[in-house]
């Protein structure tokens, strides 16, 4: 079970937490101007990188707020932690074959 | 109309009452039913909304607490942090119509701020525990690291309790006291389930008074 | 005799509590302080269990958690467990075992009659055998698994408790040997909170089986003082019969404990084990090492065992496991089990080495104290049926692959082996530490630490007494450090014997007479039966890589996930594959360590609490009415009421009839309640719902469909417009935390630019539906401040005020199809409420009802349950909602819903069907076809989503999700049932009764 650092609680085991996916998919402002396969790109798409990766959790049952967690999915190493809106930390950047 | 007062508290079918013990005896937990008081849940975001700490110190005497996982109060009255933009503020308050009339407080004194206040003084139930093995005993329900050093006087938190039940514990004194707010649903499985706790961690439970 | 190979002193037993117990039948007896191991070789037991395929005699090859062999049948009745370790187990009084893996008993076992047809069994027989024809499987799996013979099952419940807990610690030591000891003194001192954790009953590991001092004093003493001064410190847990299984992520470690496994009577209150789910900051790993055996042929007739399990087996248990032994080593350390079983009176025929020059202190001491040493040598066959009784032994050509000169036959009954040592990695390796091969000692070894832990002893491929001292001590220190203390200067250095178990040399495969697979058999893997020809035979067959070879052969695999034979595996296939071991690689160690139990697993988390239960306030009524409850979500709801005799379809026409024709009343306080405020709150709705909200005024009600961006519903419900800005959203019950999350993340990840709050007040509320024709009477009387005339309190708006003399909203909104008022009051009010309603609806002969027939009464409707006829593949037009999305805004799924598949006129839709025969009542989920044939496979075209025997049509009917369903209206569909049932029926319109909806707005 991870522990993850809230950014407001501070680190709390995973199962107070939600998944979110990738971090920093913007919901497109007139989604009916795309194209079939841009709004499916949108809706169905992730990255799910192998390395770091940005996505998003909520502290389901902690404070209720979402947040940007940096992990390494690889070994789960948790890089950054960051508030929704907030630009991304610099973090050393893994990538694997 | 006269409004009557017909209440019973989440917990009311499990007669607890008839059980309550004087004291503690052998038993390394002390459980009780706190019984009504009165809840209210606050959101308002205190960095954009300029006056707000003000305007609540004013109607309620204290001011929140921003400091994350904890609590402040004054006279039975205090608000707990649950966010960074969210309170849950309890009043030891039982008449039948305190939830609404502390709404009111609330509510007049933060109007003119973008906020919200809700009344539930009826969602949840509170637990109160004690005893020396309380922490042990918390530890087979929740991931929260229960030790003195970790959870101190005065500190609230919010966790998972049991299956994915969701609770918020504020810790009152280090002798220790919890209080136990739970969604009132889900009291009588907290309820049953920390005295299973209790079996596992090898000690007996007692219920005492609220 | 009674113990007859029971040494007349020492040992960690007490020869005051003598204790009976039952092996295979016969009364035997041993002392507190034994394993059912050494209690078995104080009787001269070692034939103890059958091999897994050839069924050959097998005995003791360990003394601890590595042991392959002796798998038992603990106890009786509800309490039996299968598959456990003679090695493991505490003897206690009445105790009773029996051999898993031999039929009718381990000394006359049929299916030793495999041996004679091993040439059957290479590796990959299971596969190259039994898979075909493919559907004979089931029968030759049964027929293997009960020849294989993996214990039995407790047939009872579980009559045991089980605890489980969370604990964190600041340094976690899973290991109580001269290592682990030393590492938690030193981390204790510093104030950390450690949890020291031991599988054994008593602390101090290794030293209970050697006689090597520490500072001038027997090892068990220092272990004895270590203990004493940890158990002084508050900061300081000990956990023995404790083994740290699993290490998960984030130094998430996991043990289990056991509390009652050894007492004869098991106590009611204590929980028979526990499971600890530990969070600590820092981790040492003291988890020792495990002896390698050596590959040669036939090395496993019982009485074949490693020298470190011979010595435990002498200085722990004081008990003999030969008359007359010989050592089969490659090692130095290995000679100090000679000298220890020499002193304990156990003739020593002869030190077999495969050394061309034995060199080393313990080699010379055992020189020195006239053990025969014969240099380069090998064993190159074993005699003996039940028990080893016979050696040969040859010289060997100086590269070791070949025998060089004749042998010597040696009379024996036991045979101690080592190959080396293999450090114990397990938990390293599940920590995703990485591995090294270290050729000092020719096995694995932590390289790098991927989490915060670090290993110290033999478990590091540290050898060598005080070197094992000082390593778990700079560990212990380093461990508190990086979680925050401050040690106090070293305690100064052990002292203690330096020497390691080297000079060693390293023959992955003895020679024999015969080449490999010839004759004879050299086994690596002792669980799975597994030989160095069956790994020559994977490789020849092109399964190269080292994780095929483990699939293929099963070598590693099983309870004992290859704590003796991984290394020797690896050194046997490089060989074979002229590859260094190195260049290899490791398989994957994986938790947990050693077999956790079911019961364990599961801690309380079962029956009663196996989820949480969630009750209305009104559930007390509800029990003392009958009810037969439905678990919603987690929520428990009356399903429905059965009066005396009733079943529960009676009931459920009686309920359905009763609310059509007079008045029902359903507990819907389970709907999630979601209080919505903010200026942009307007806004949001027509975000999140498919329809318009804007024009909705405080006091009105509408229902919205709220659906995910892939398109499809999600949910539904009815909002409340409570005032400027101010709303309550109703959810499904089940719905009600998602629906929650969902419009969260909405506001707080994309449109943070809303000021809108979010509130859950799901149970701040207790709801009484009353539905029939008598529901606006019902509610005239119960209240008198709110005007229920038609006019003044039309549908679709709600009203505040009292009812039942306390405060209430009342919607007029209805999921029944009848007149119907849903009544809110505070939640602690709700059990009054529900009770007045009832007294009071009396006179209307008033009728609760469960969820069944509220399911019954909304299908008539065709009215839609989310989850019921959706399943996230379902749109709105599916539903024939679509006048329900707005053209004229955005809303969440939209874009969706214009996609080339979402507009295919052939998509499952949502219709009515009658069946031919009234009665007929169709399954739900019971699939659909247009053409029926005699059998399958048959085109289906969708399947029934509800289905039920309505009293107001007075016939069955369901609802269905077809395939272009809305423009099929009127013909025929068939659902074929199991035999020779095809149920007919006719596709009509979702909507039975009252289509124009006179009833709920009259």
């Amino acid at each position: 079970m991870l522990l993850i650092p809230c950014p407001y609680c501070g680190a709390r085991a995973e199962n107070e937490f939600g998944y979110g996916g990738e971090a920093h998919k913007v919901r497109p402002e007139t989604p009916e101007n795309l194209s079939d396969g841009q709004w499916a790109d949108y809706v169905f798409m992730q990255k799910n990188t192998k390395g770091t990766y940005h996505e998003r959790w909520v502290h389901s049952q902690g404070c209720r707020r979402w947040f940007n967690v940096i992990r390494d999915t690889l070994t789960n190493e948790i890089q950054a932690v960051y508030e929704m809106g907030e630009t991304p930390p610099e973090v050393d950047t893994k990538t694997y074959l | 109309m006269v409004e009557v007062n017909y209440r019973q508290v989440p917990l009311a079918h499990l007669g607890l009452a008839s059980k309550i013990e004087d004291s503690l005896g052998d038993a390394g937990v002390g459980m009780s039913d706190r019984g009504f008081r009165a809840i209210l849940n606050l959101r308002v975001d205190l960095a954009k909304q300029a006056g707000a700490r003000e305007s609540f110190e004013k109607a309620m005497g204290f001011t929140l607490p921003e400091t994350p996982n904890t609590a402040n109060g004054k006279d039975g009255t205090e608000a707990l942090w649950l966010g960074p933009n969210e309170w849950q503020v309890v009043v030891d308050d039982n008449a039948p119509d305190a939830g609404t009339r502390w709404l009111q407080t609330v509510r007049q004194g933060m109007r003119g701020h973008f906020c919200a206040v809700v009344d539930v003084s009826n969602a949840q139930a509170i637990i109160g525990m004690t005893g020396p093995m309380a922490r042990e005993v918390l530890e087979r329900a929740v991931p929260l690291d229960m030790h003195p050093g970790a959870f101190k006087p005065g500190e609230v938190k919010q966790t998972v309790f049991g299956r994915h039940c969701g609770v918020i514990m504020h810790l009152r004194d280090e002798s220790p006291v919890f209080d136990l707010y739970v969604r009132r649903s889900f009291a009588e499985y907290v309820w049953s389930y920390t005295r299973d706790c209790a079996r596992g961690a090898q000690t007996d439970t007692a219920v005492l008074a609220g | 005799m009674a113990q007859r190979y029971r040494l007349s002193k020492g040992g960690r037993i007490d020869r005051d509590r003598l204790i009976d117990f039952t092996y295979d039948g016969r009364k035997l007896q041993g002392y507190q302080g034994d394993t059912l191991a050494s209690a078995l070789i104080a009787n001269g037991r070692h034939l103890v269990g059958r091999s897994f395929k050839y069924h050959r005699p097998r005995g003791f090859l360990a003394a601890g958690a590595e042991e392959p062999n002796a798998l038992m049948q603990i106890g009786t009745g509800a309490r039996t467990v299968a598959d456990v370790k003679a090695t493991q187990v505490e003897l206690y009084q009445g105790l009773t075992a029996s051999p898993v893996n031999a039929w009718p008993s381990v000394k006359y076992d049929l299916g030793a009659v495999n041996q004679a047809f091993s040439k059957l069994f290479p590796s990959g027989f299971y596969y190259k055998t039994f898979m075909w024809p493919h559907s004979a499987w089931h029968f030759y799996e049964r027929v293997i698994r009960s020849a294989a013979g993996l214990g039995k099952a407790p047939d009872k419940p579980d009559p045991d408790f089980y605890d489980k807990r969370y604990a964190h610690a600041d340094v976690l030591v899973a290991g109580a040997g001269p290592a682990g000891l030393a590492a938690a003194l030193a981390a204790g001192r510093s104030g950390a909170r450690v949890i020291l954790v031991d599988e054994q009953p008593e602390t101090g590991g290794s030293l209970l089986a050697s006689r090597d001092e520490i500072d001038g004093k027997p090892g068990t003493s220092w272990a004895e003082q270590a203990v004493a001064e940890l158990r002084a410190m508050d900061n300081v847990r000990i956990l023995t019969r404790t083994i740290a299984f699993g290490y998960y992520d984030h130094n998430w470690i996991a043990l289990l404990e056991s509390l009652t496994d050894h007492l004869a009577e098991k106590p009611d209150d204590v929980p028979r084990q526990r499971f600890w789910k530990v969070r600590a900051k820092q981790v040492v790993l003291a988890t020792g090492a495990i002896e390698r055996p050596l590959v040669f042929r036939d090395n496993d007739r019982p009485g074949i065992m490693l020298a470190n399990a011979a010595q435990s087996y002498v200085n722990r248990w004081a008990v003999k496991p030969g008359e007359t032994a010989v050592l089969f080593a490659n090692n130095d350390g290995a000679y100090q089990a000679a000298l220890d079983m020499k002193a304990a009176g156990i003739q020593i025929a002869a030190a077999v080495d495969l050394r061309q020059d034995p060199s080393g202190p313990r080699t010379e001491a055992a020189r020195a104290a006239g053990i025969d040493i014969l240099a380069g040598h090998a064993i190159t066959e074993t005699q003996g049926g039940h028990r080893v009784n016979r050696i040969k032994v040859a010289p060997m050509s100086e590269d070791g692959k070949q025998l060089a000169g004749s042998g010597q036959t040696l009379e024996c009954d036991l045979v101690a082996m080592s190959g080396g040592w293999n450090p114990t990695v397990h938990l390293h390796s599940q920590s995703r530490g990485k591995l090294r091969f270290d050729s000092d000692i020719a096995s694995f070894v932590p390289d790098f630490a991927v989490q915060a832990e670090r290993s110290a002893g033999a478990c590091n491929g540290t050898f060598g007494l005080a070197a094992v001292l000082a390593e778990g001590e700079t560990a212990g220190r380093a461990a508190a450090e990086a979680a925050g203390f401050s040690p106090a200067a070293a305690n100064g250095h052990y002292k203690a014997a330096s020497d390691g178990f080297t000079p060693a040399r390293w023959l992955w495969l003895t020679p024999s007479t015969k080449p490999v697979g010839h004759g004879g058999k050299h086994f690596v893997d002792f669980q799975n039966d597994v030989t160095a020809a069956d790994l020559h035979l994977a490789l020849r067959e092109g399964y190269t890589s080292v994780e095929h070879v483990k699939r293929y052969t099963t070598t590693g695999m099983g309870t004992d996930q290859g704590k003796t034979s991984n290394v020797n595996a690896l050194g046997i296939v490089s060989e074979y594959r002229e590859l260094p071991i190195e260049e290899l690689g490791v398989t994957t160690f994986r938790p947990p360590y050693t077999p956790v139990t079911f019961g364990a697993w599961g801690g309380r988390d079962v029956e009663e609490f196996f989820d949480p239960t969630r009750k209305t306030p009104m559930h007390s009524w509800h029990e003392r009415a009958g009810a037969a409850f439905e678990d919603v979500g987690l929520w428990k709801r009356p399903w429905y009421y059965p009066k005396a005799g009733e079943t529960m379809h009676d009931a459920v026409q009686r309920e359905s009839k009763a609310a059509r024709e007079s008045l029902g009343v359903l507990d819907a306080t389970t709907l999630g309640r979601i209080d919505i405020q903010g200026p942009d709150s307007g806004e949001f709705l027509n975000r999140i719902y498919t329809n318009g909200w804007k024009t909705l005024k405080p006091g009105f009600c509408r229902y919205g469909l709220m659906l995910g961006e892939d398109g499809m519903v999600r949910d539904d419900g009815v909002t409340a417009c409570l005032g400027e800005n101010h709303y309550l959203m109703h959810t499904t019950t089940g719905g009600a935390a998602d629906v929650l999350a969902h419009l969260e993340e909405y506001l707080q990840t994309e449109w943070p630019e809303l000021q809108v709050y979010l509130t859950t007040v799901t149970e701040q509320y207790a709801t009484a539906a009353i539905a029939g024709p008598n529901a606006r009477k019902l509610l005239a009387e119960l209240t008198g401040d709110i005007d229920v005339s038609p006019e003044a309190f039309p549908f679709m708006t709600f009203r505040e005020g009292h009812v039942a003399g306390v405060w209430a909203r009342v919607s007029r909104i209805s999921f029944s199809g009848e007149l119907s008022f849903e009544i809110n009051v505070e939640a602690h009010n709700g059990l009054h409420m529900w009770q007045t309603i009832i007294a009071a609806g009396e006179k209307y002969a008033i009728t609760p009802y469960g969820t069944e027939t509220m399911h019954v009464l909304r299908a008539e409707k065709g009215f839609i349950i989310v989850g019921q006829e959706t399943d996230g593949t379902v749109t709105p037009m599916d539903l024939g909602m679509e006048k329900l999305c707005s053209t004229k805004k955005e809303f969440v799924g939209r874009r969706s819903l214009t996609r080339p598949d979402m507009l295919d006129p052939n998509r499952k839709q949502l219709v009515g069907l009658l069946p031919d025969n009234p009665k007929d009542i169709l399954e739900e989920g019971a699939q659909l076809v247009e053409t029926v044939r005699p059998e399958p496979p048959m085109a289906m075209v969708g399947h029934v989503s509800s289905s039920y025997m309505s009293p107001t049509l007075g016939r069955a009917f369901a609802l269905a999700l077809i395939k272009g369903g809305q423009h099929k209206h009127g013909q025929k569909v068939y659902a074929p049932m199991t035999g020779d049932k095809t149920i007919a029926c006719t596709i009509t319109s979702p909507v039975f009764f009252d289509p124009e909806g006179e009833r709920l707005r009259g």
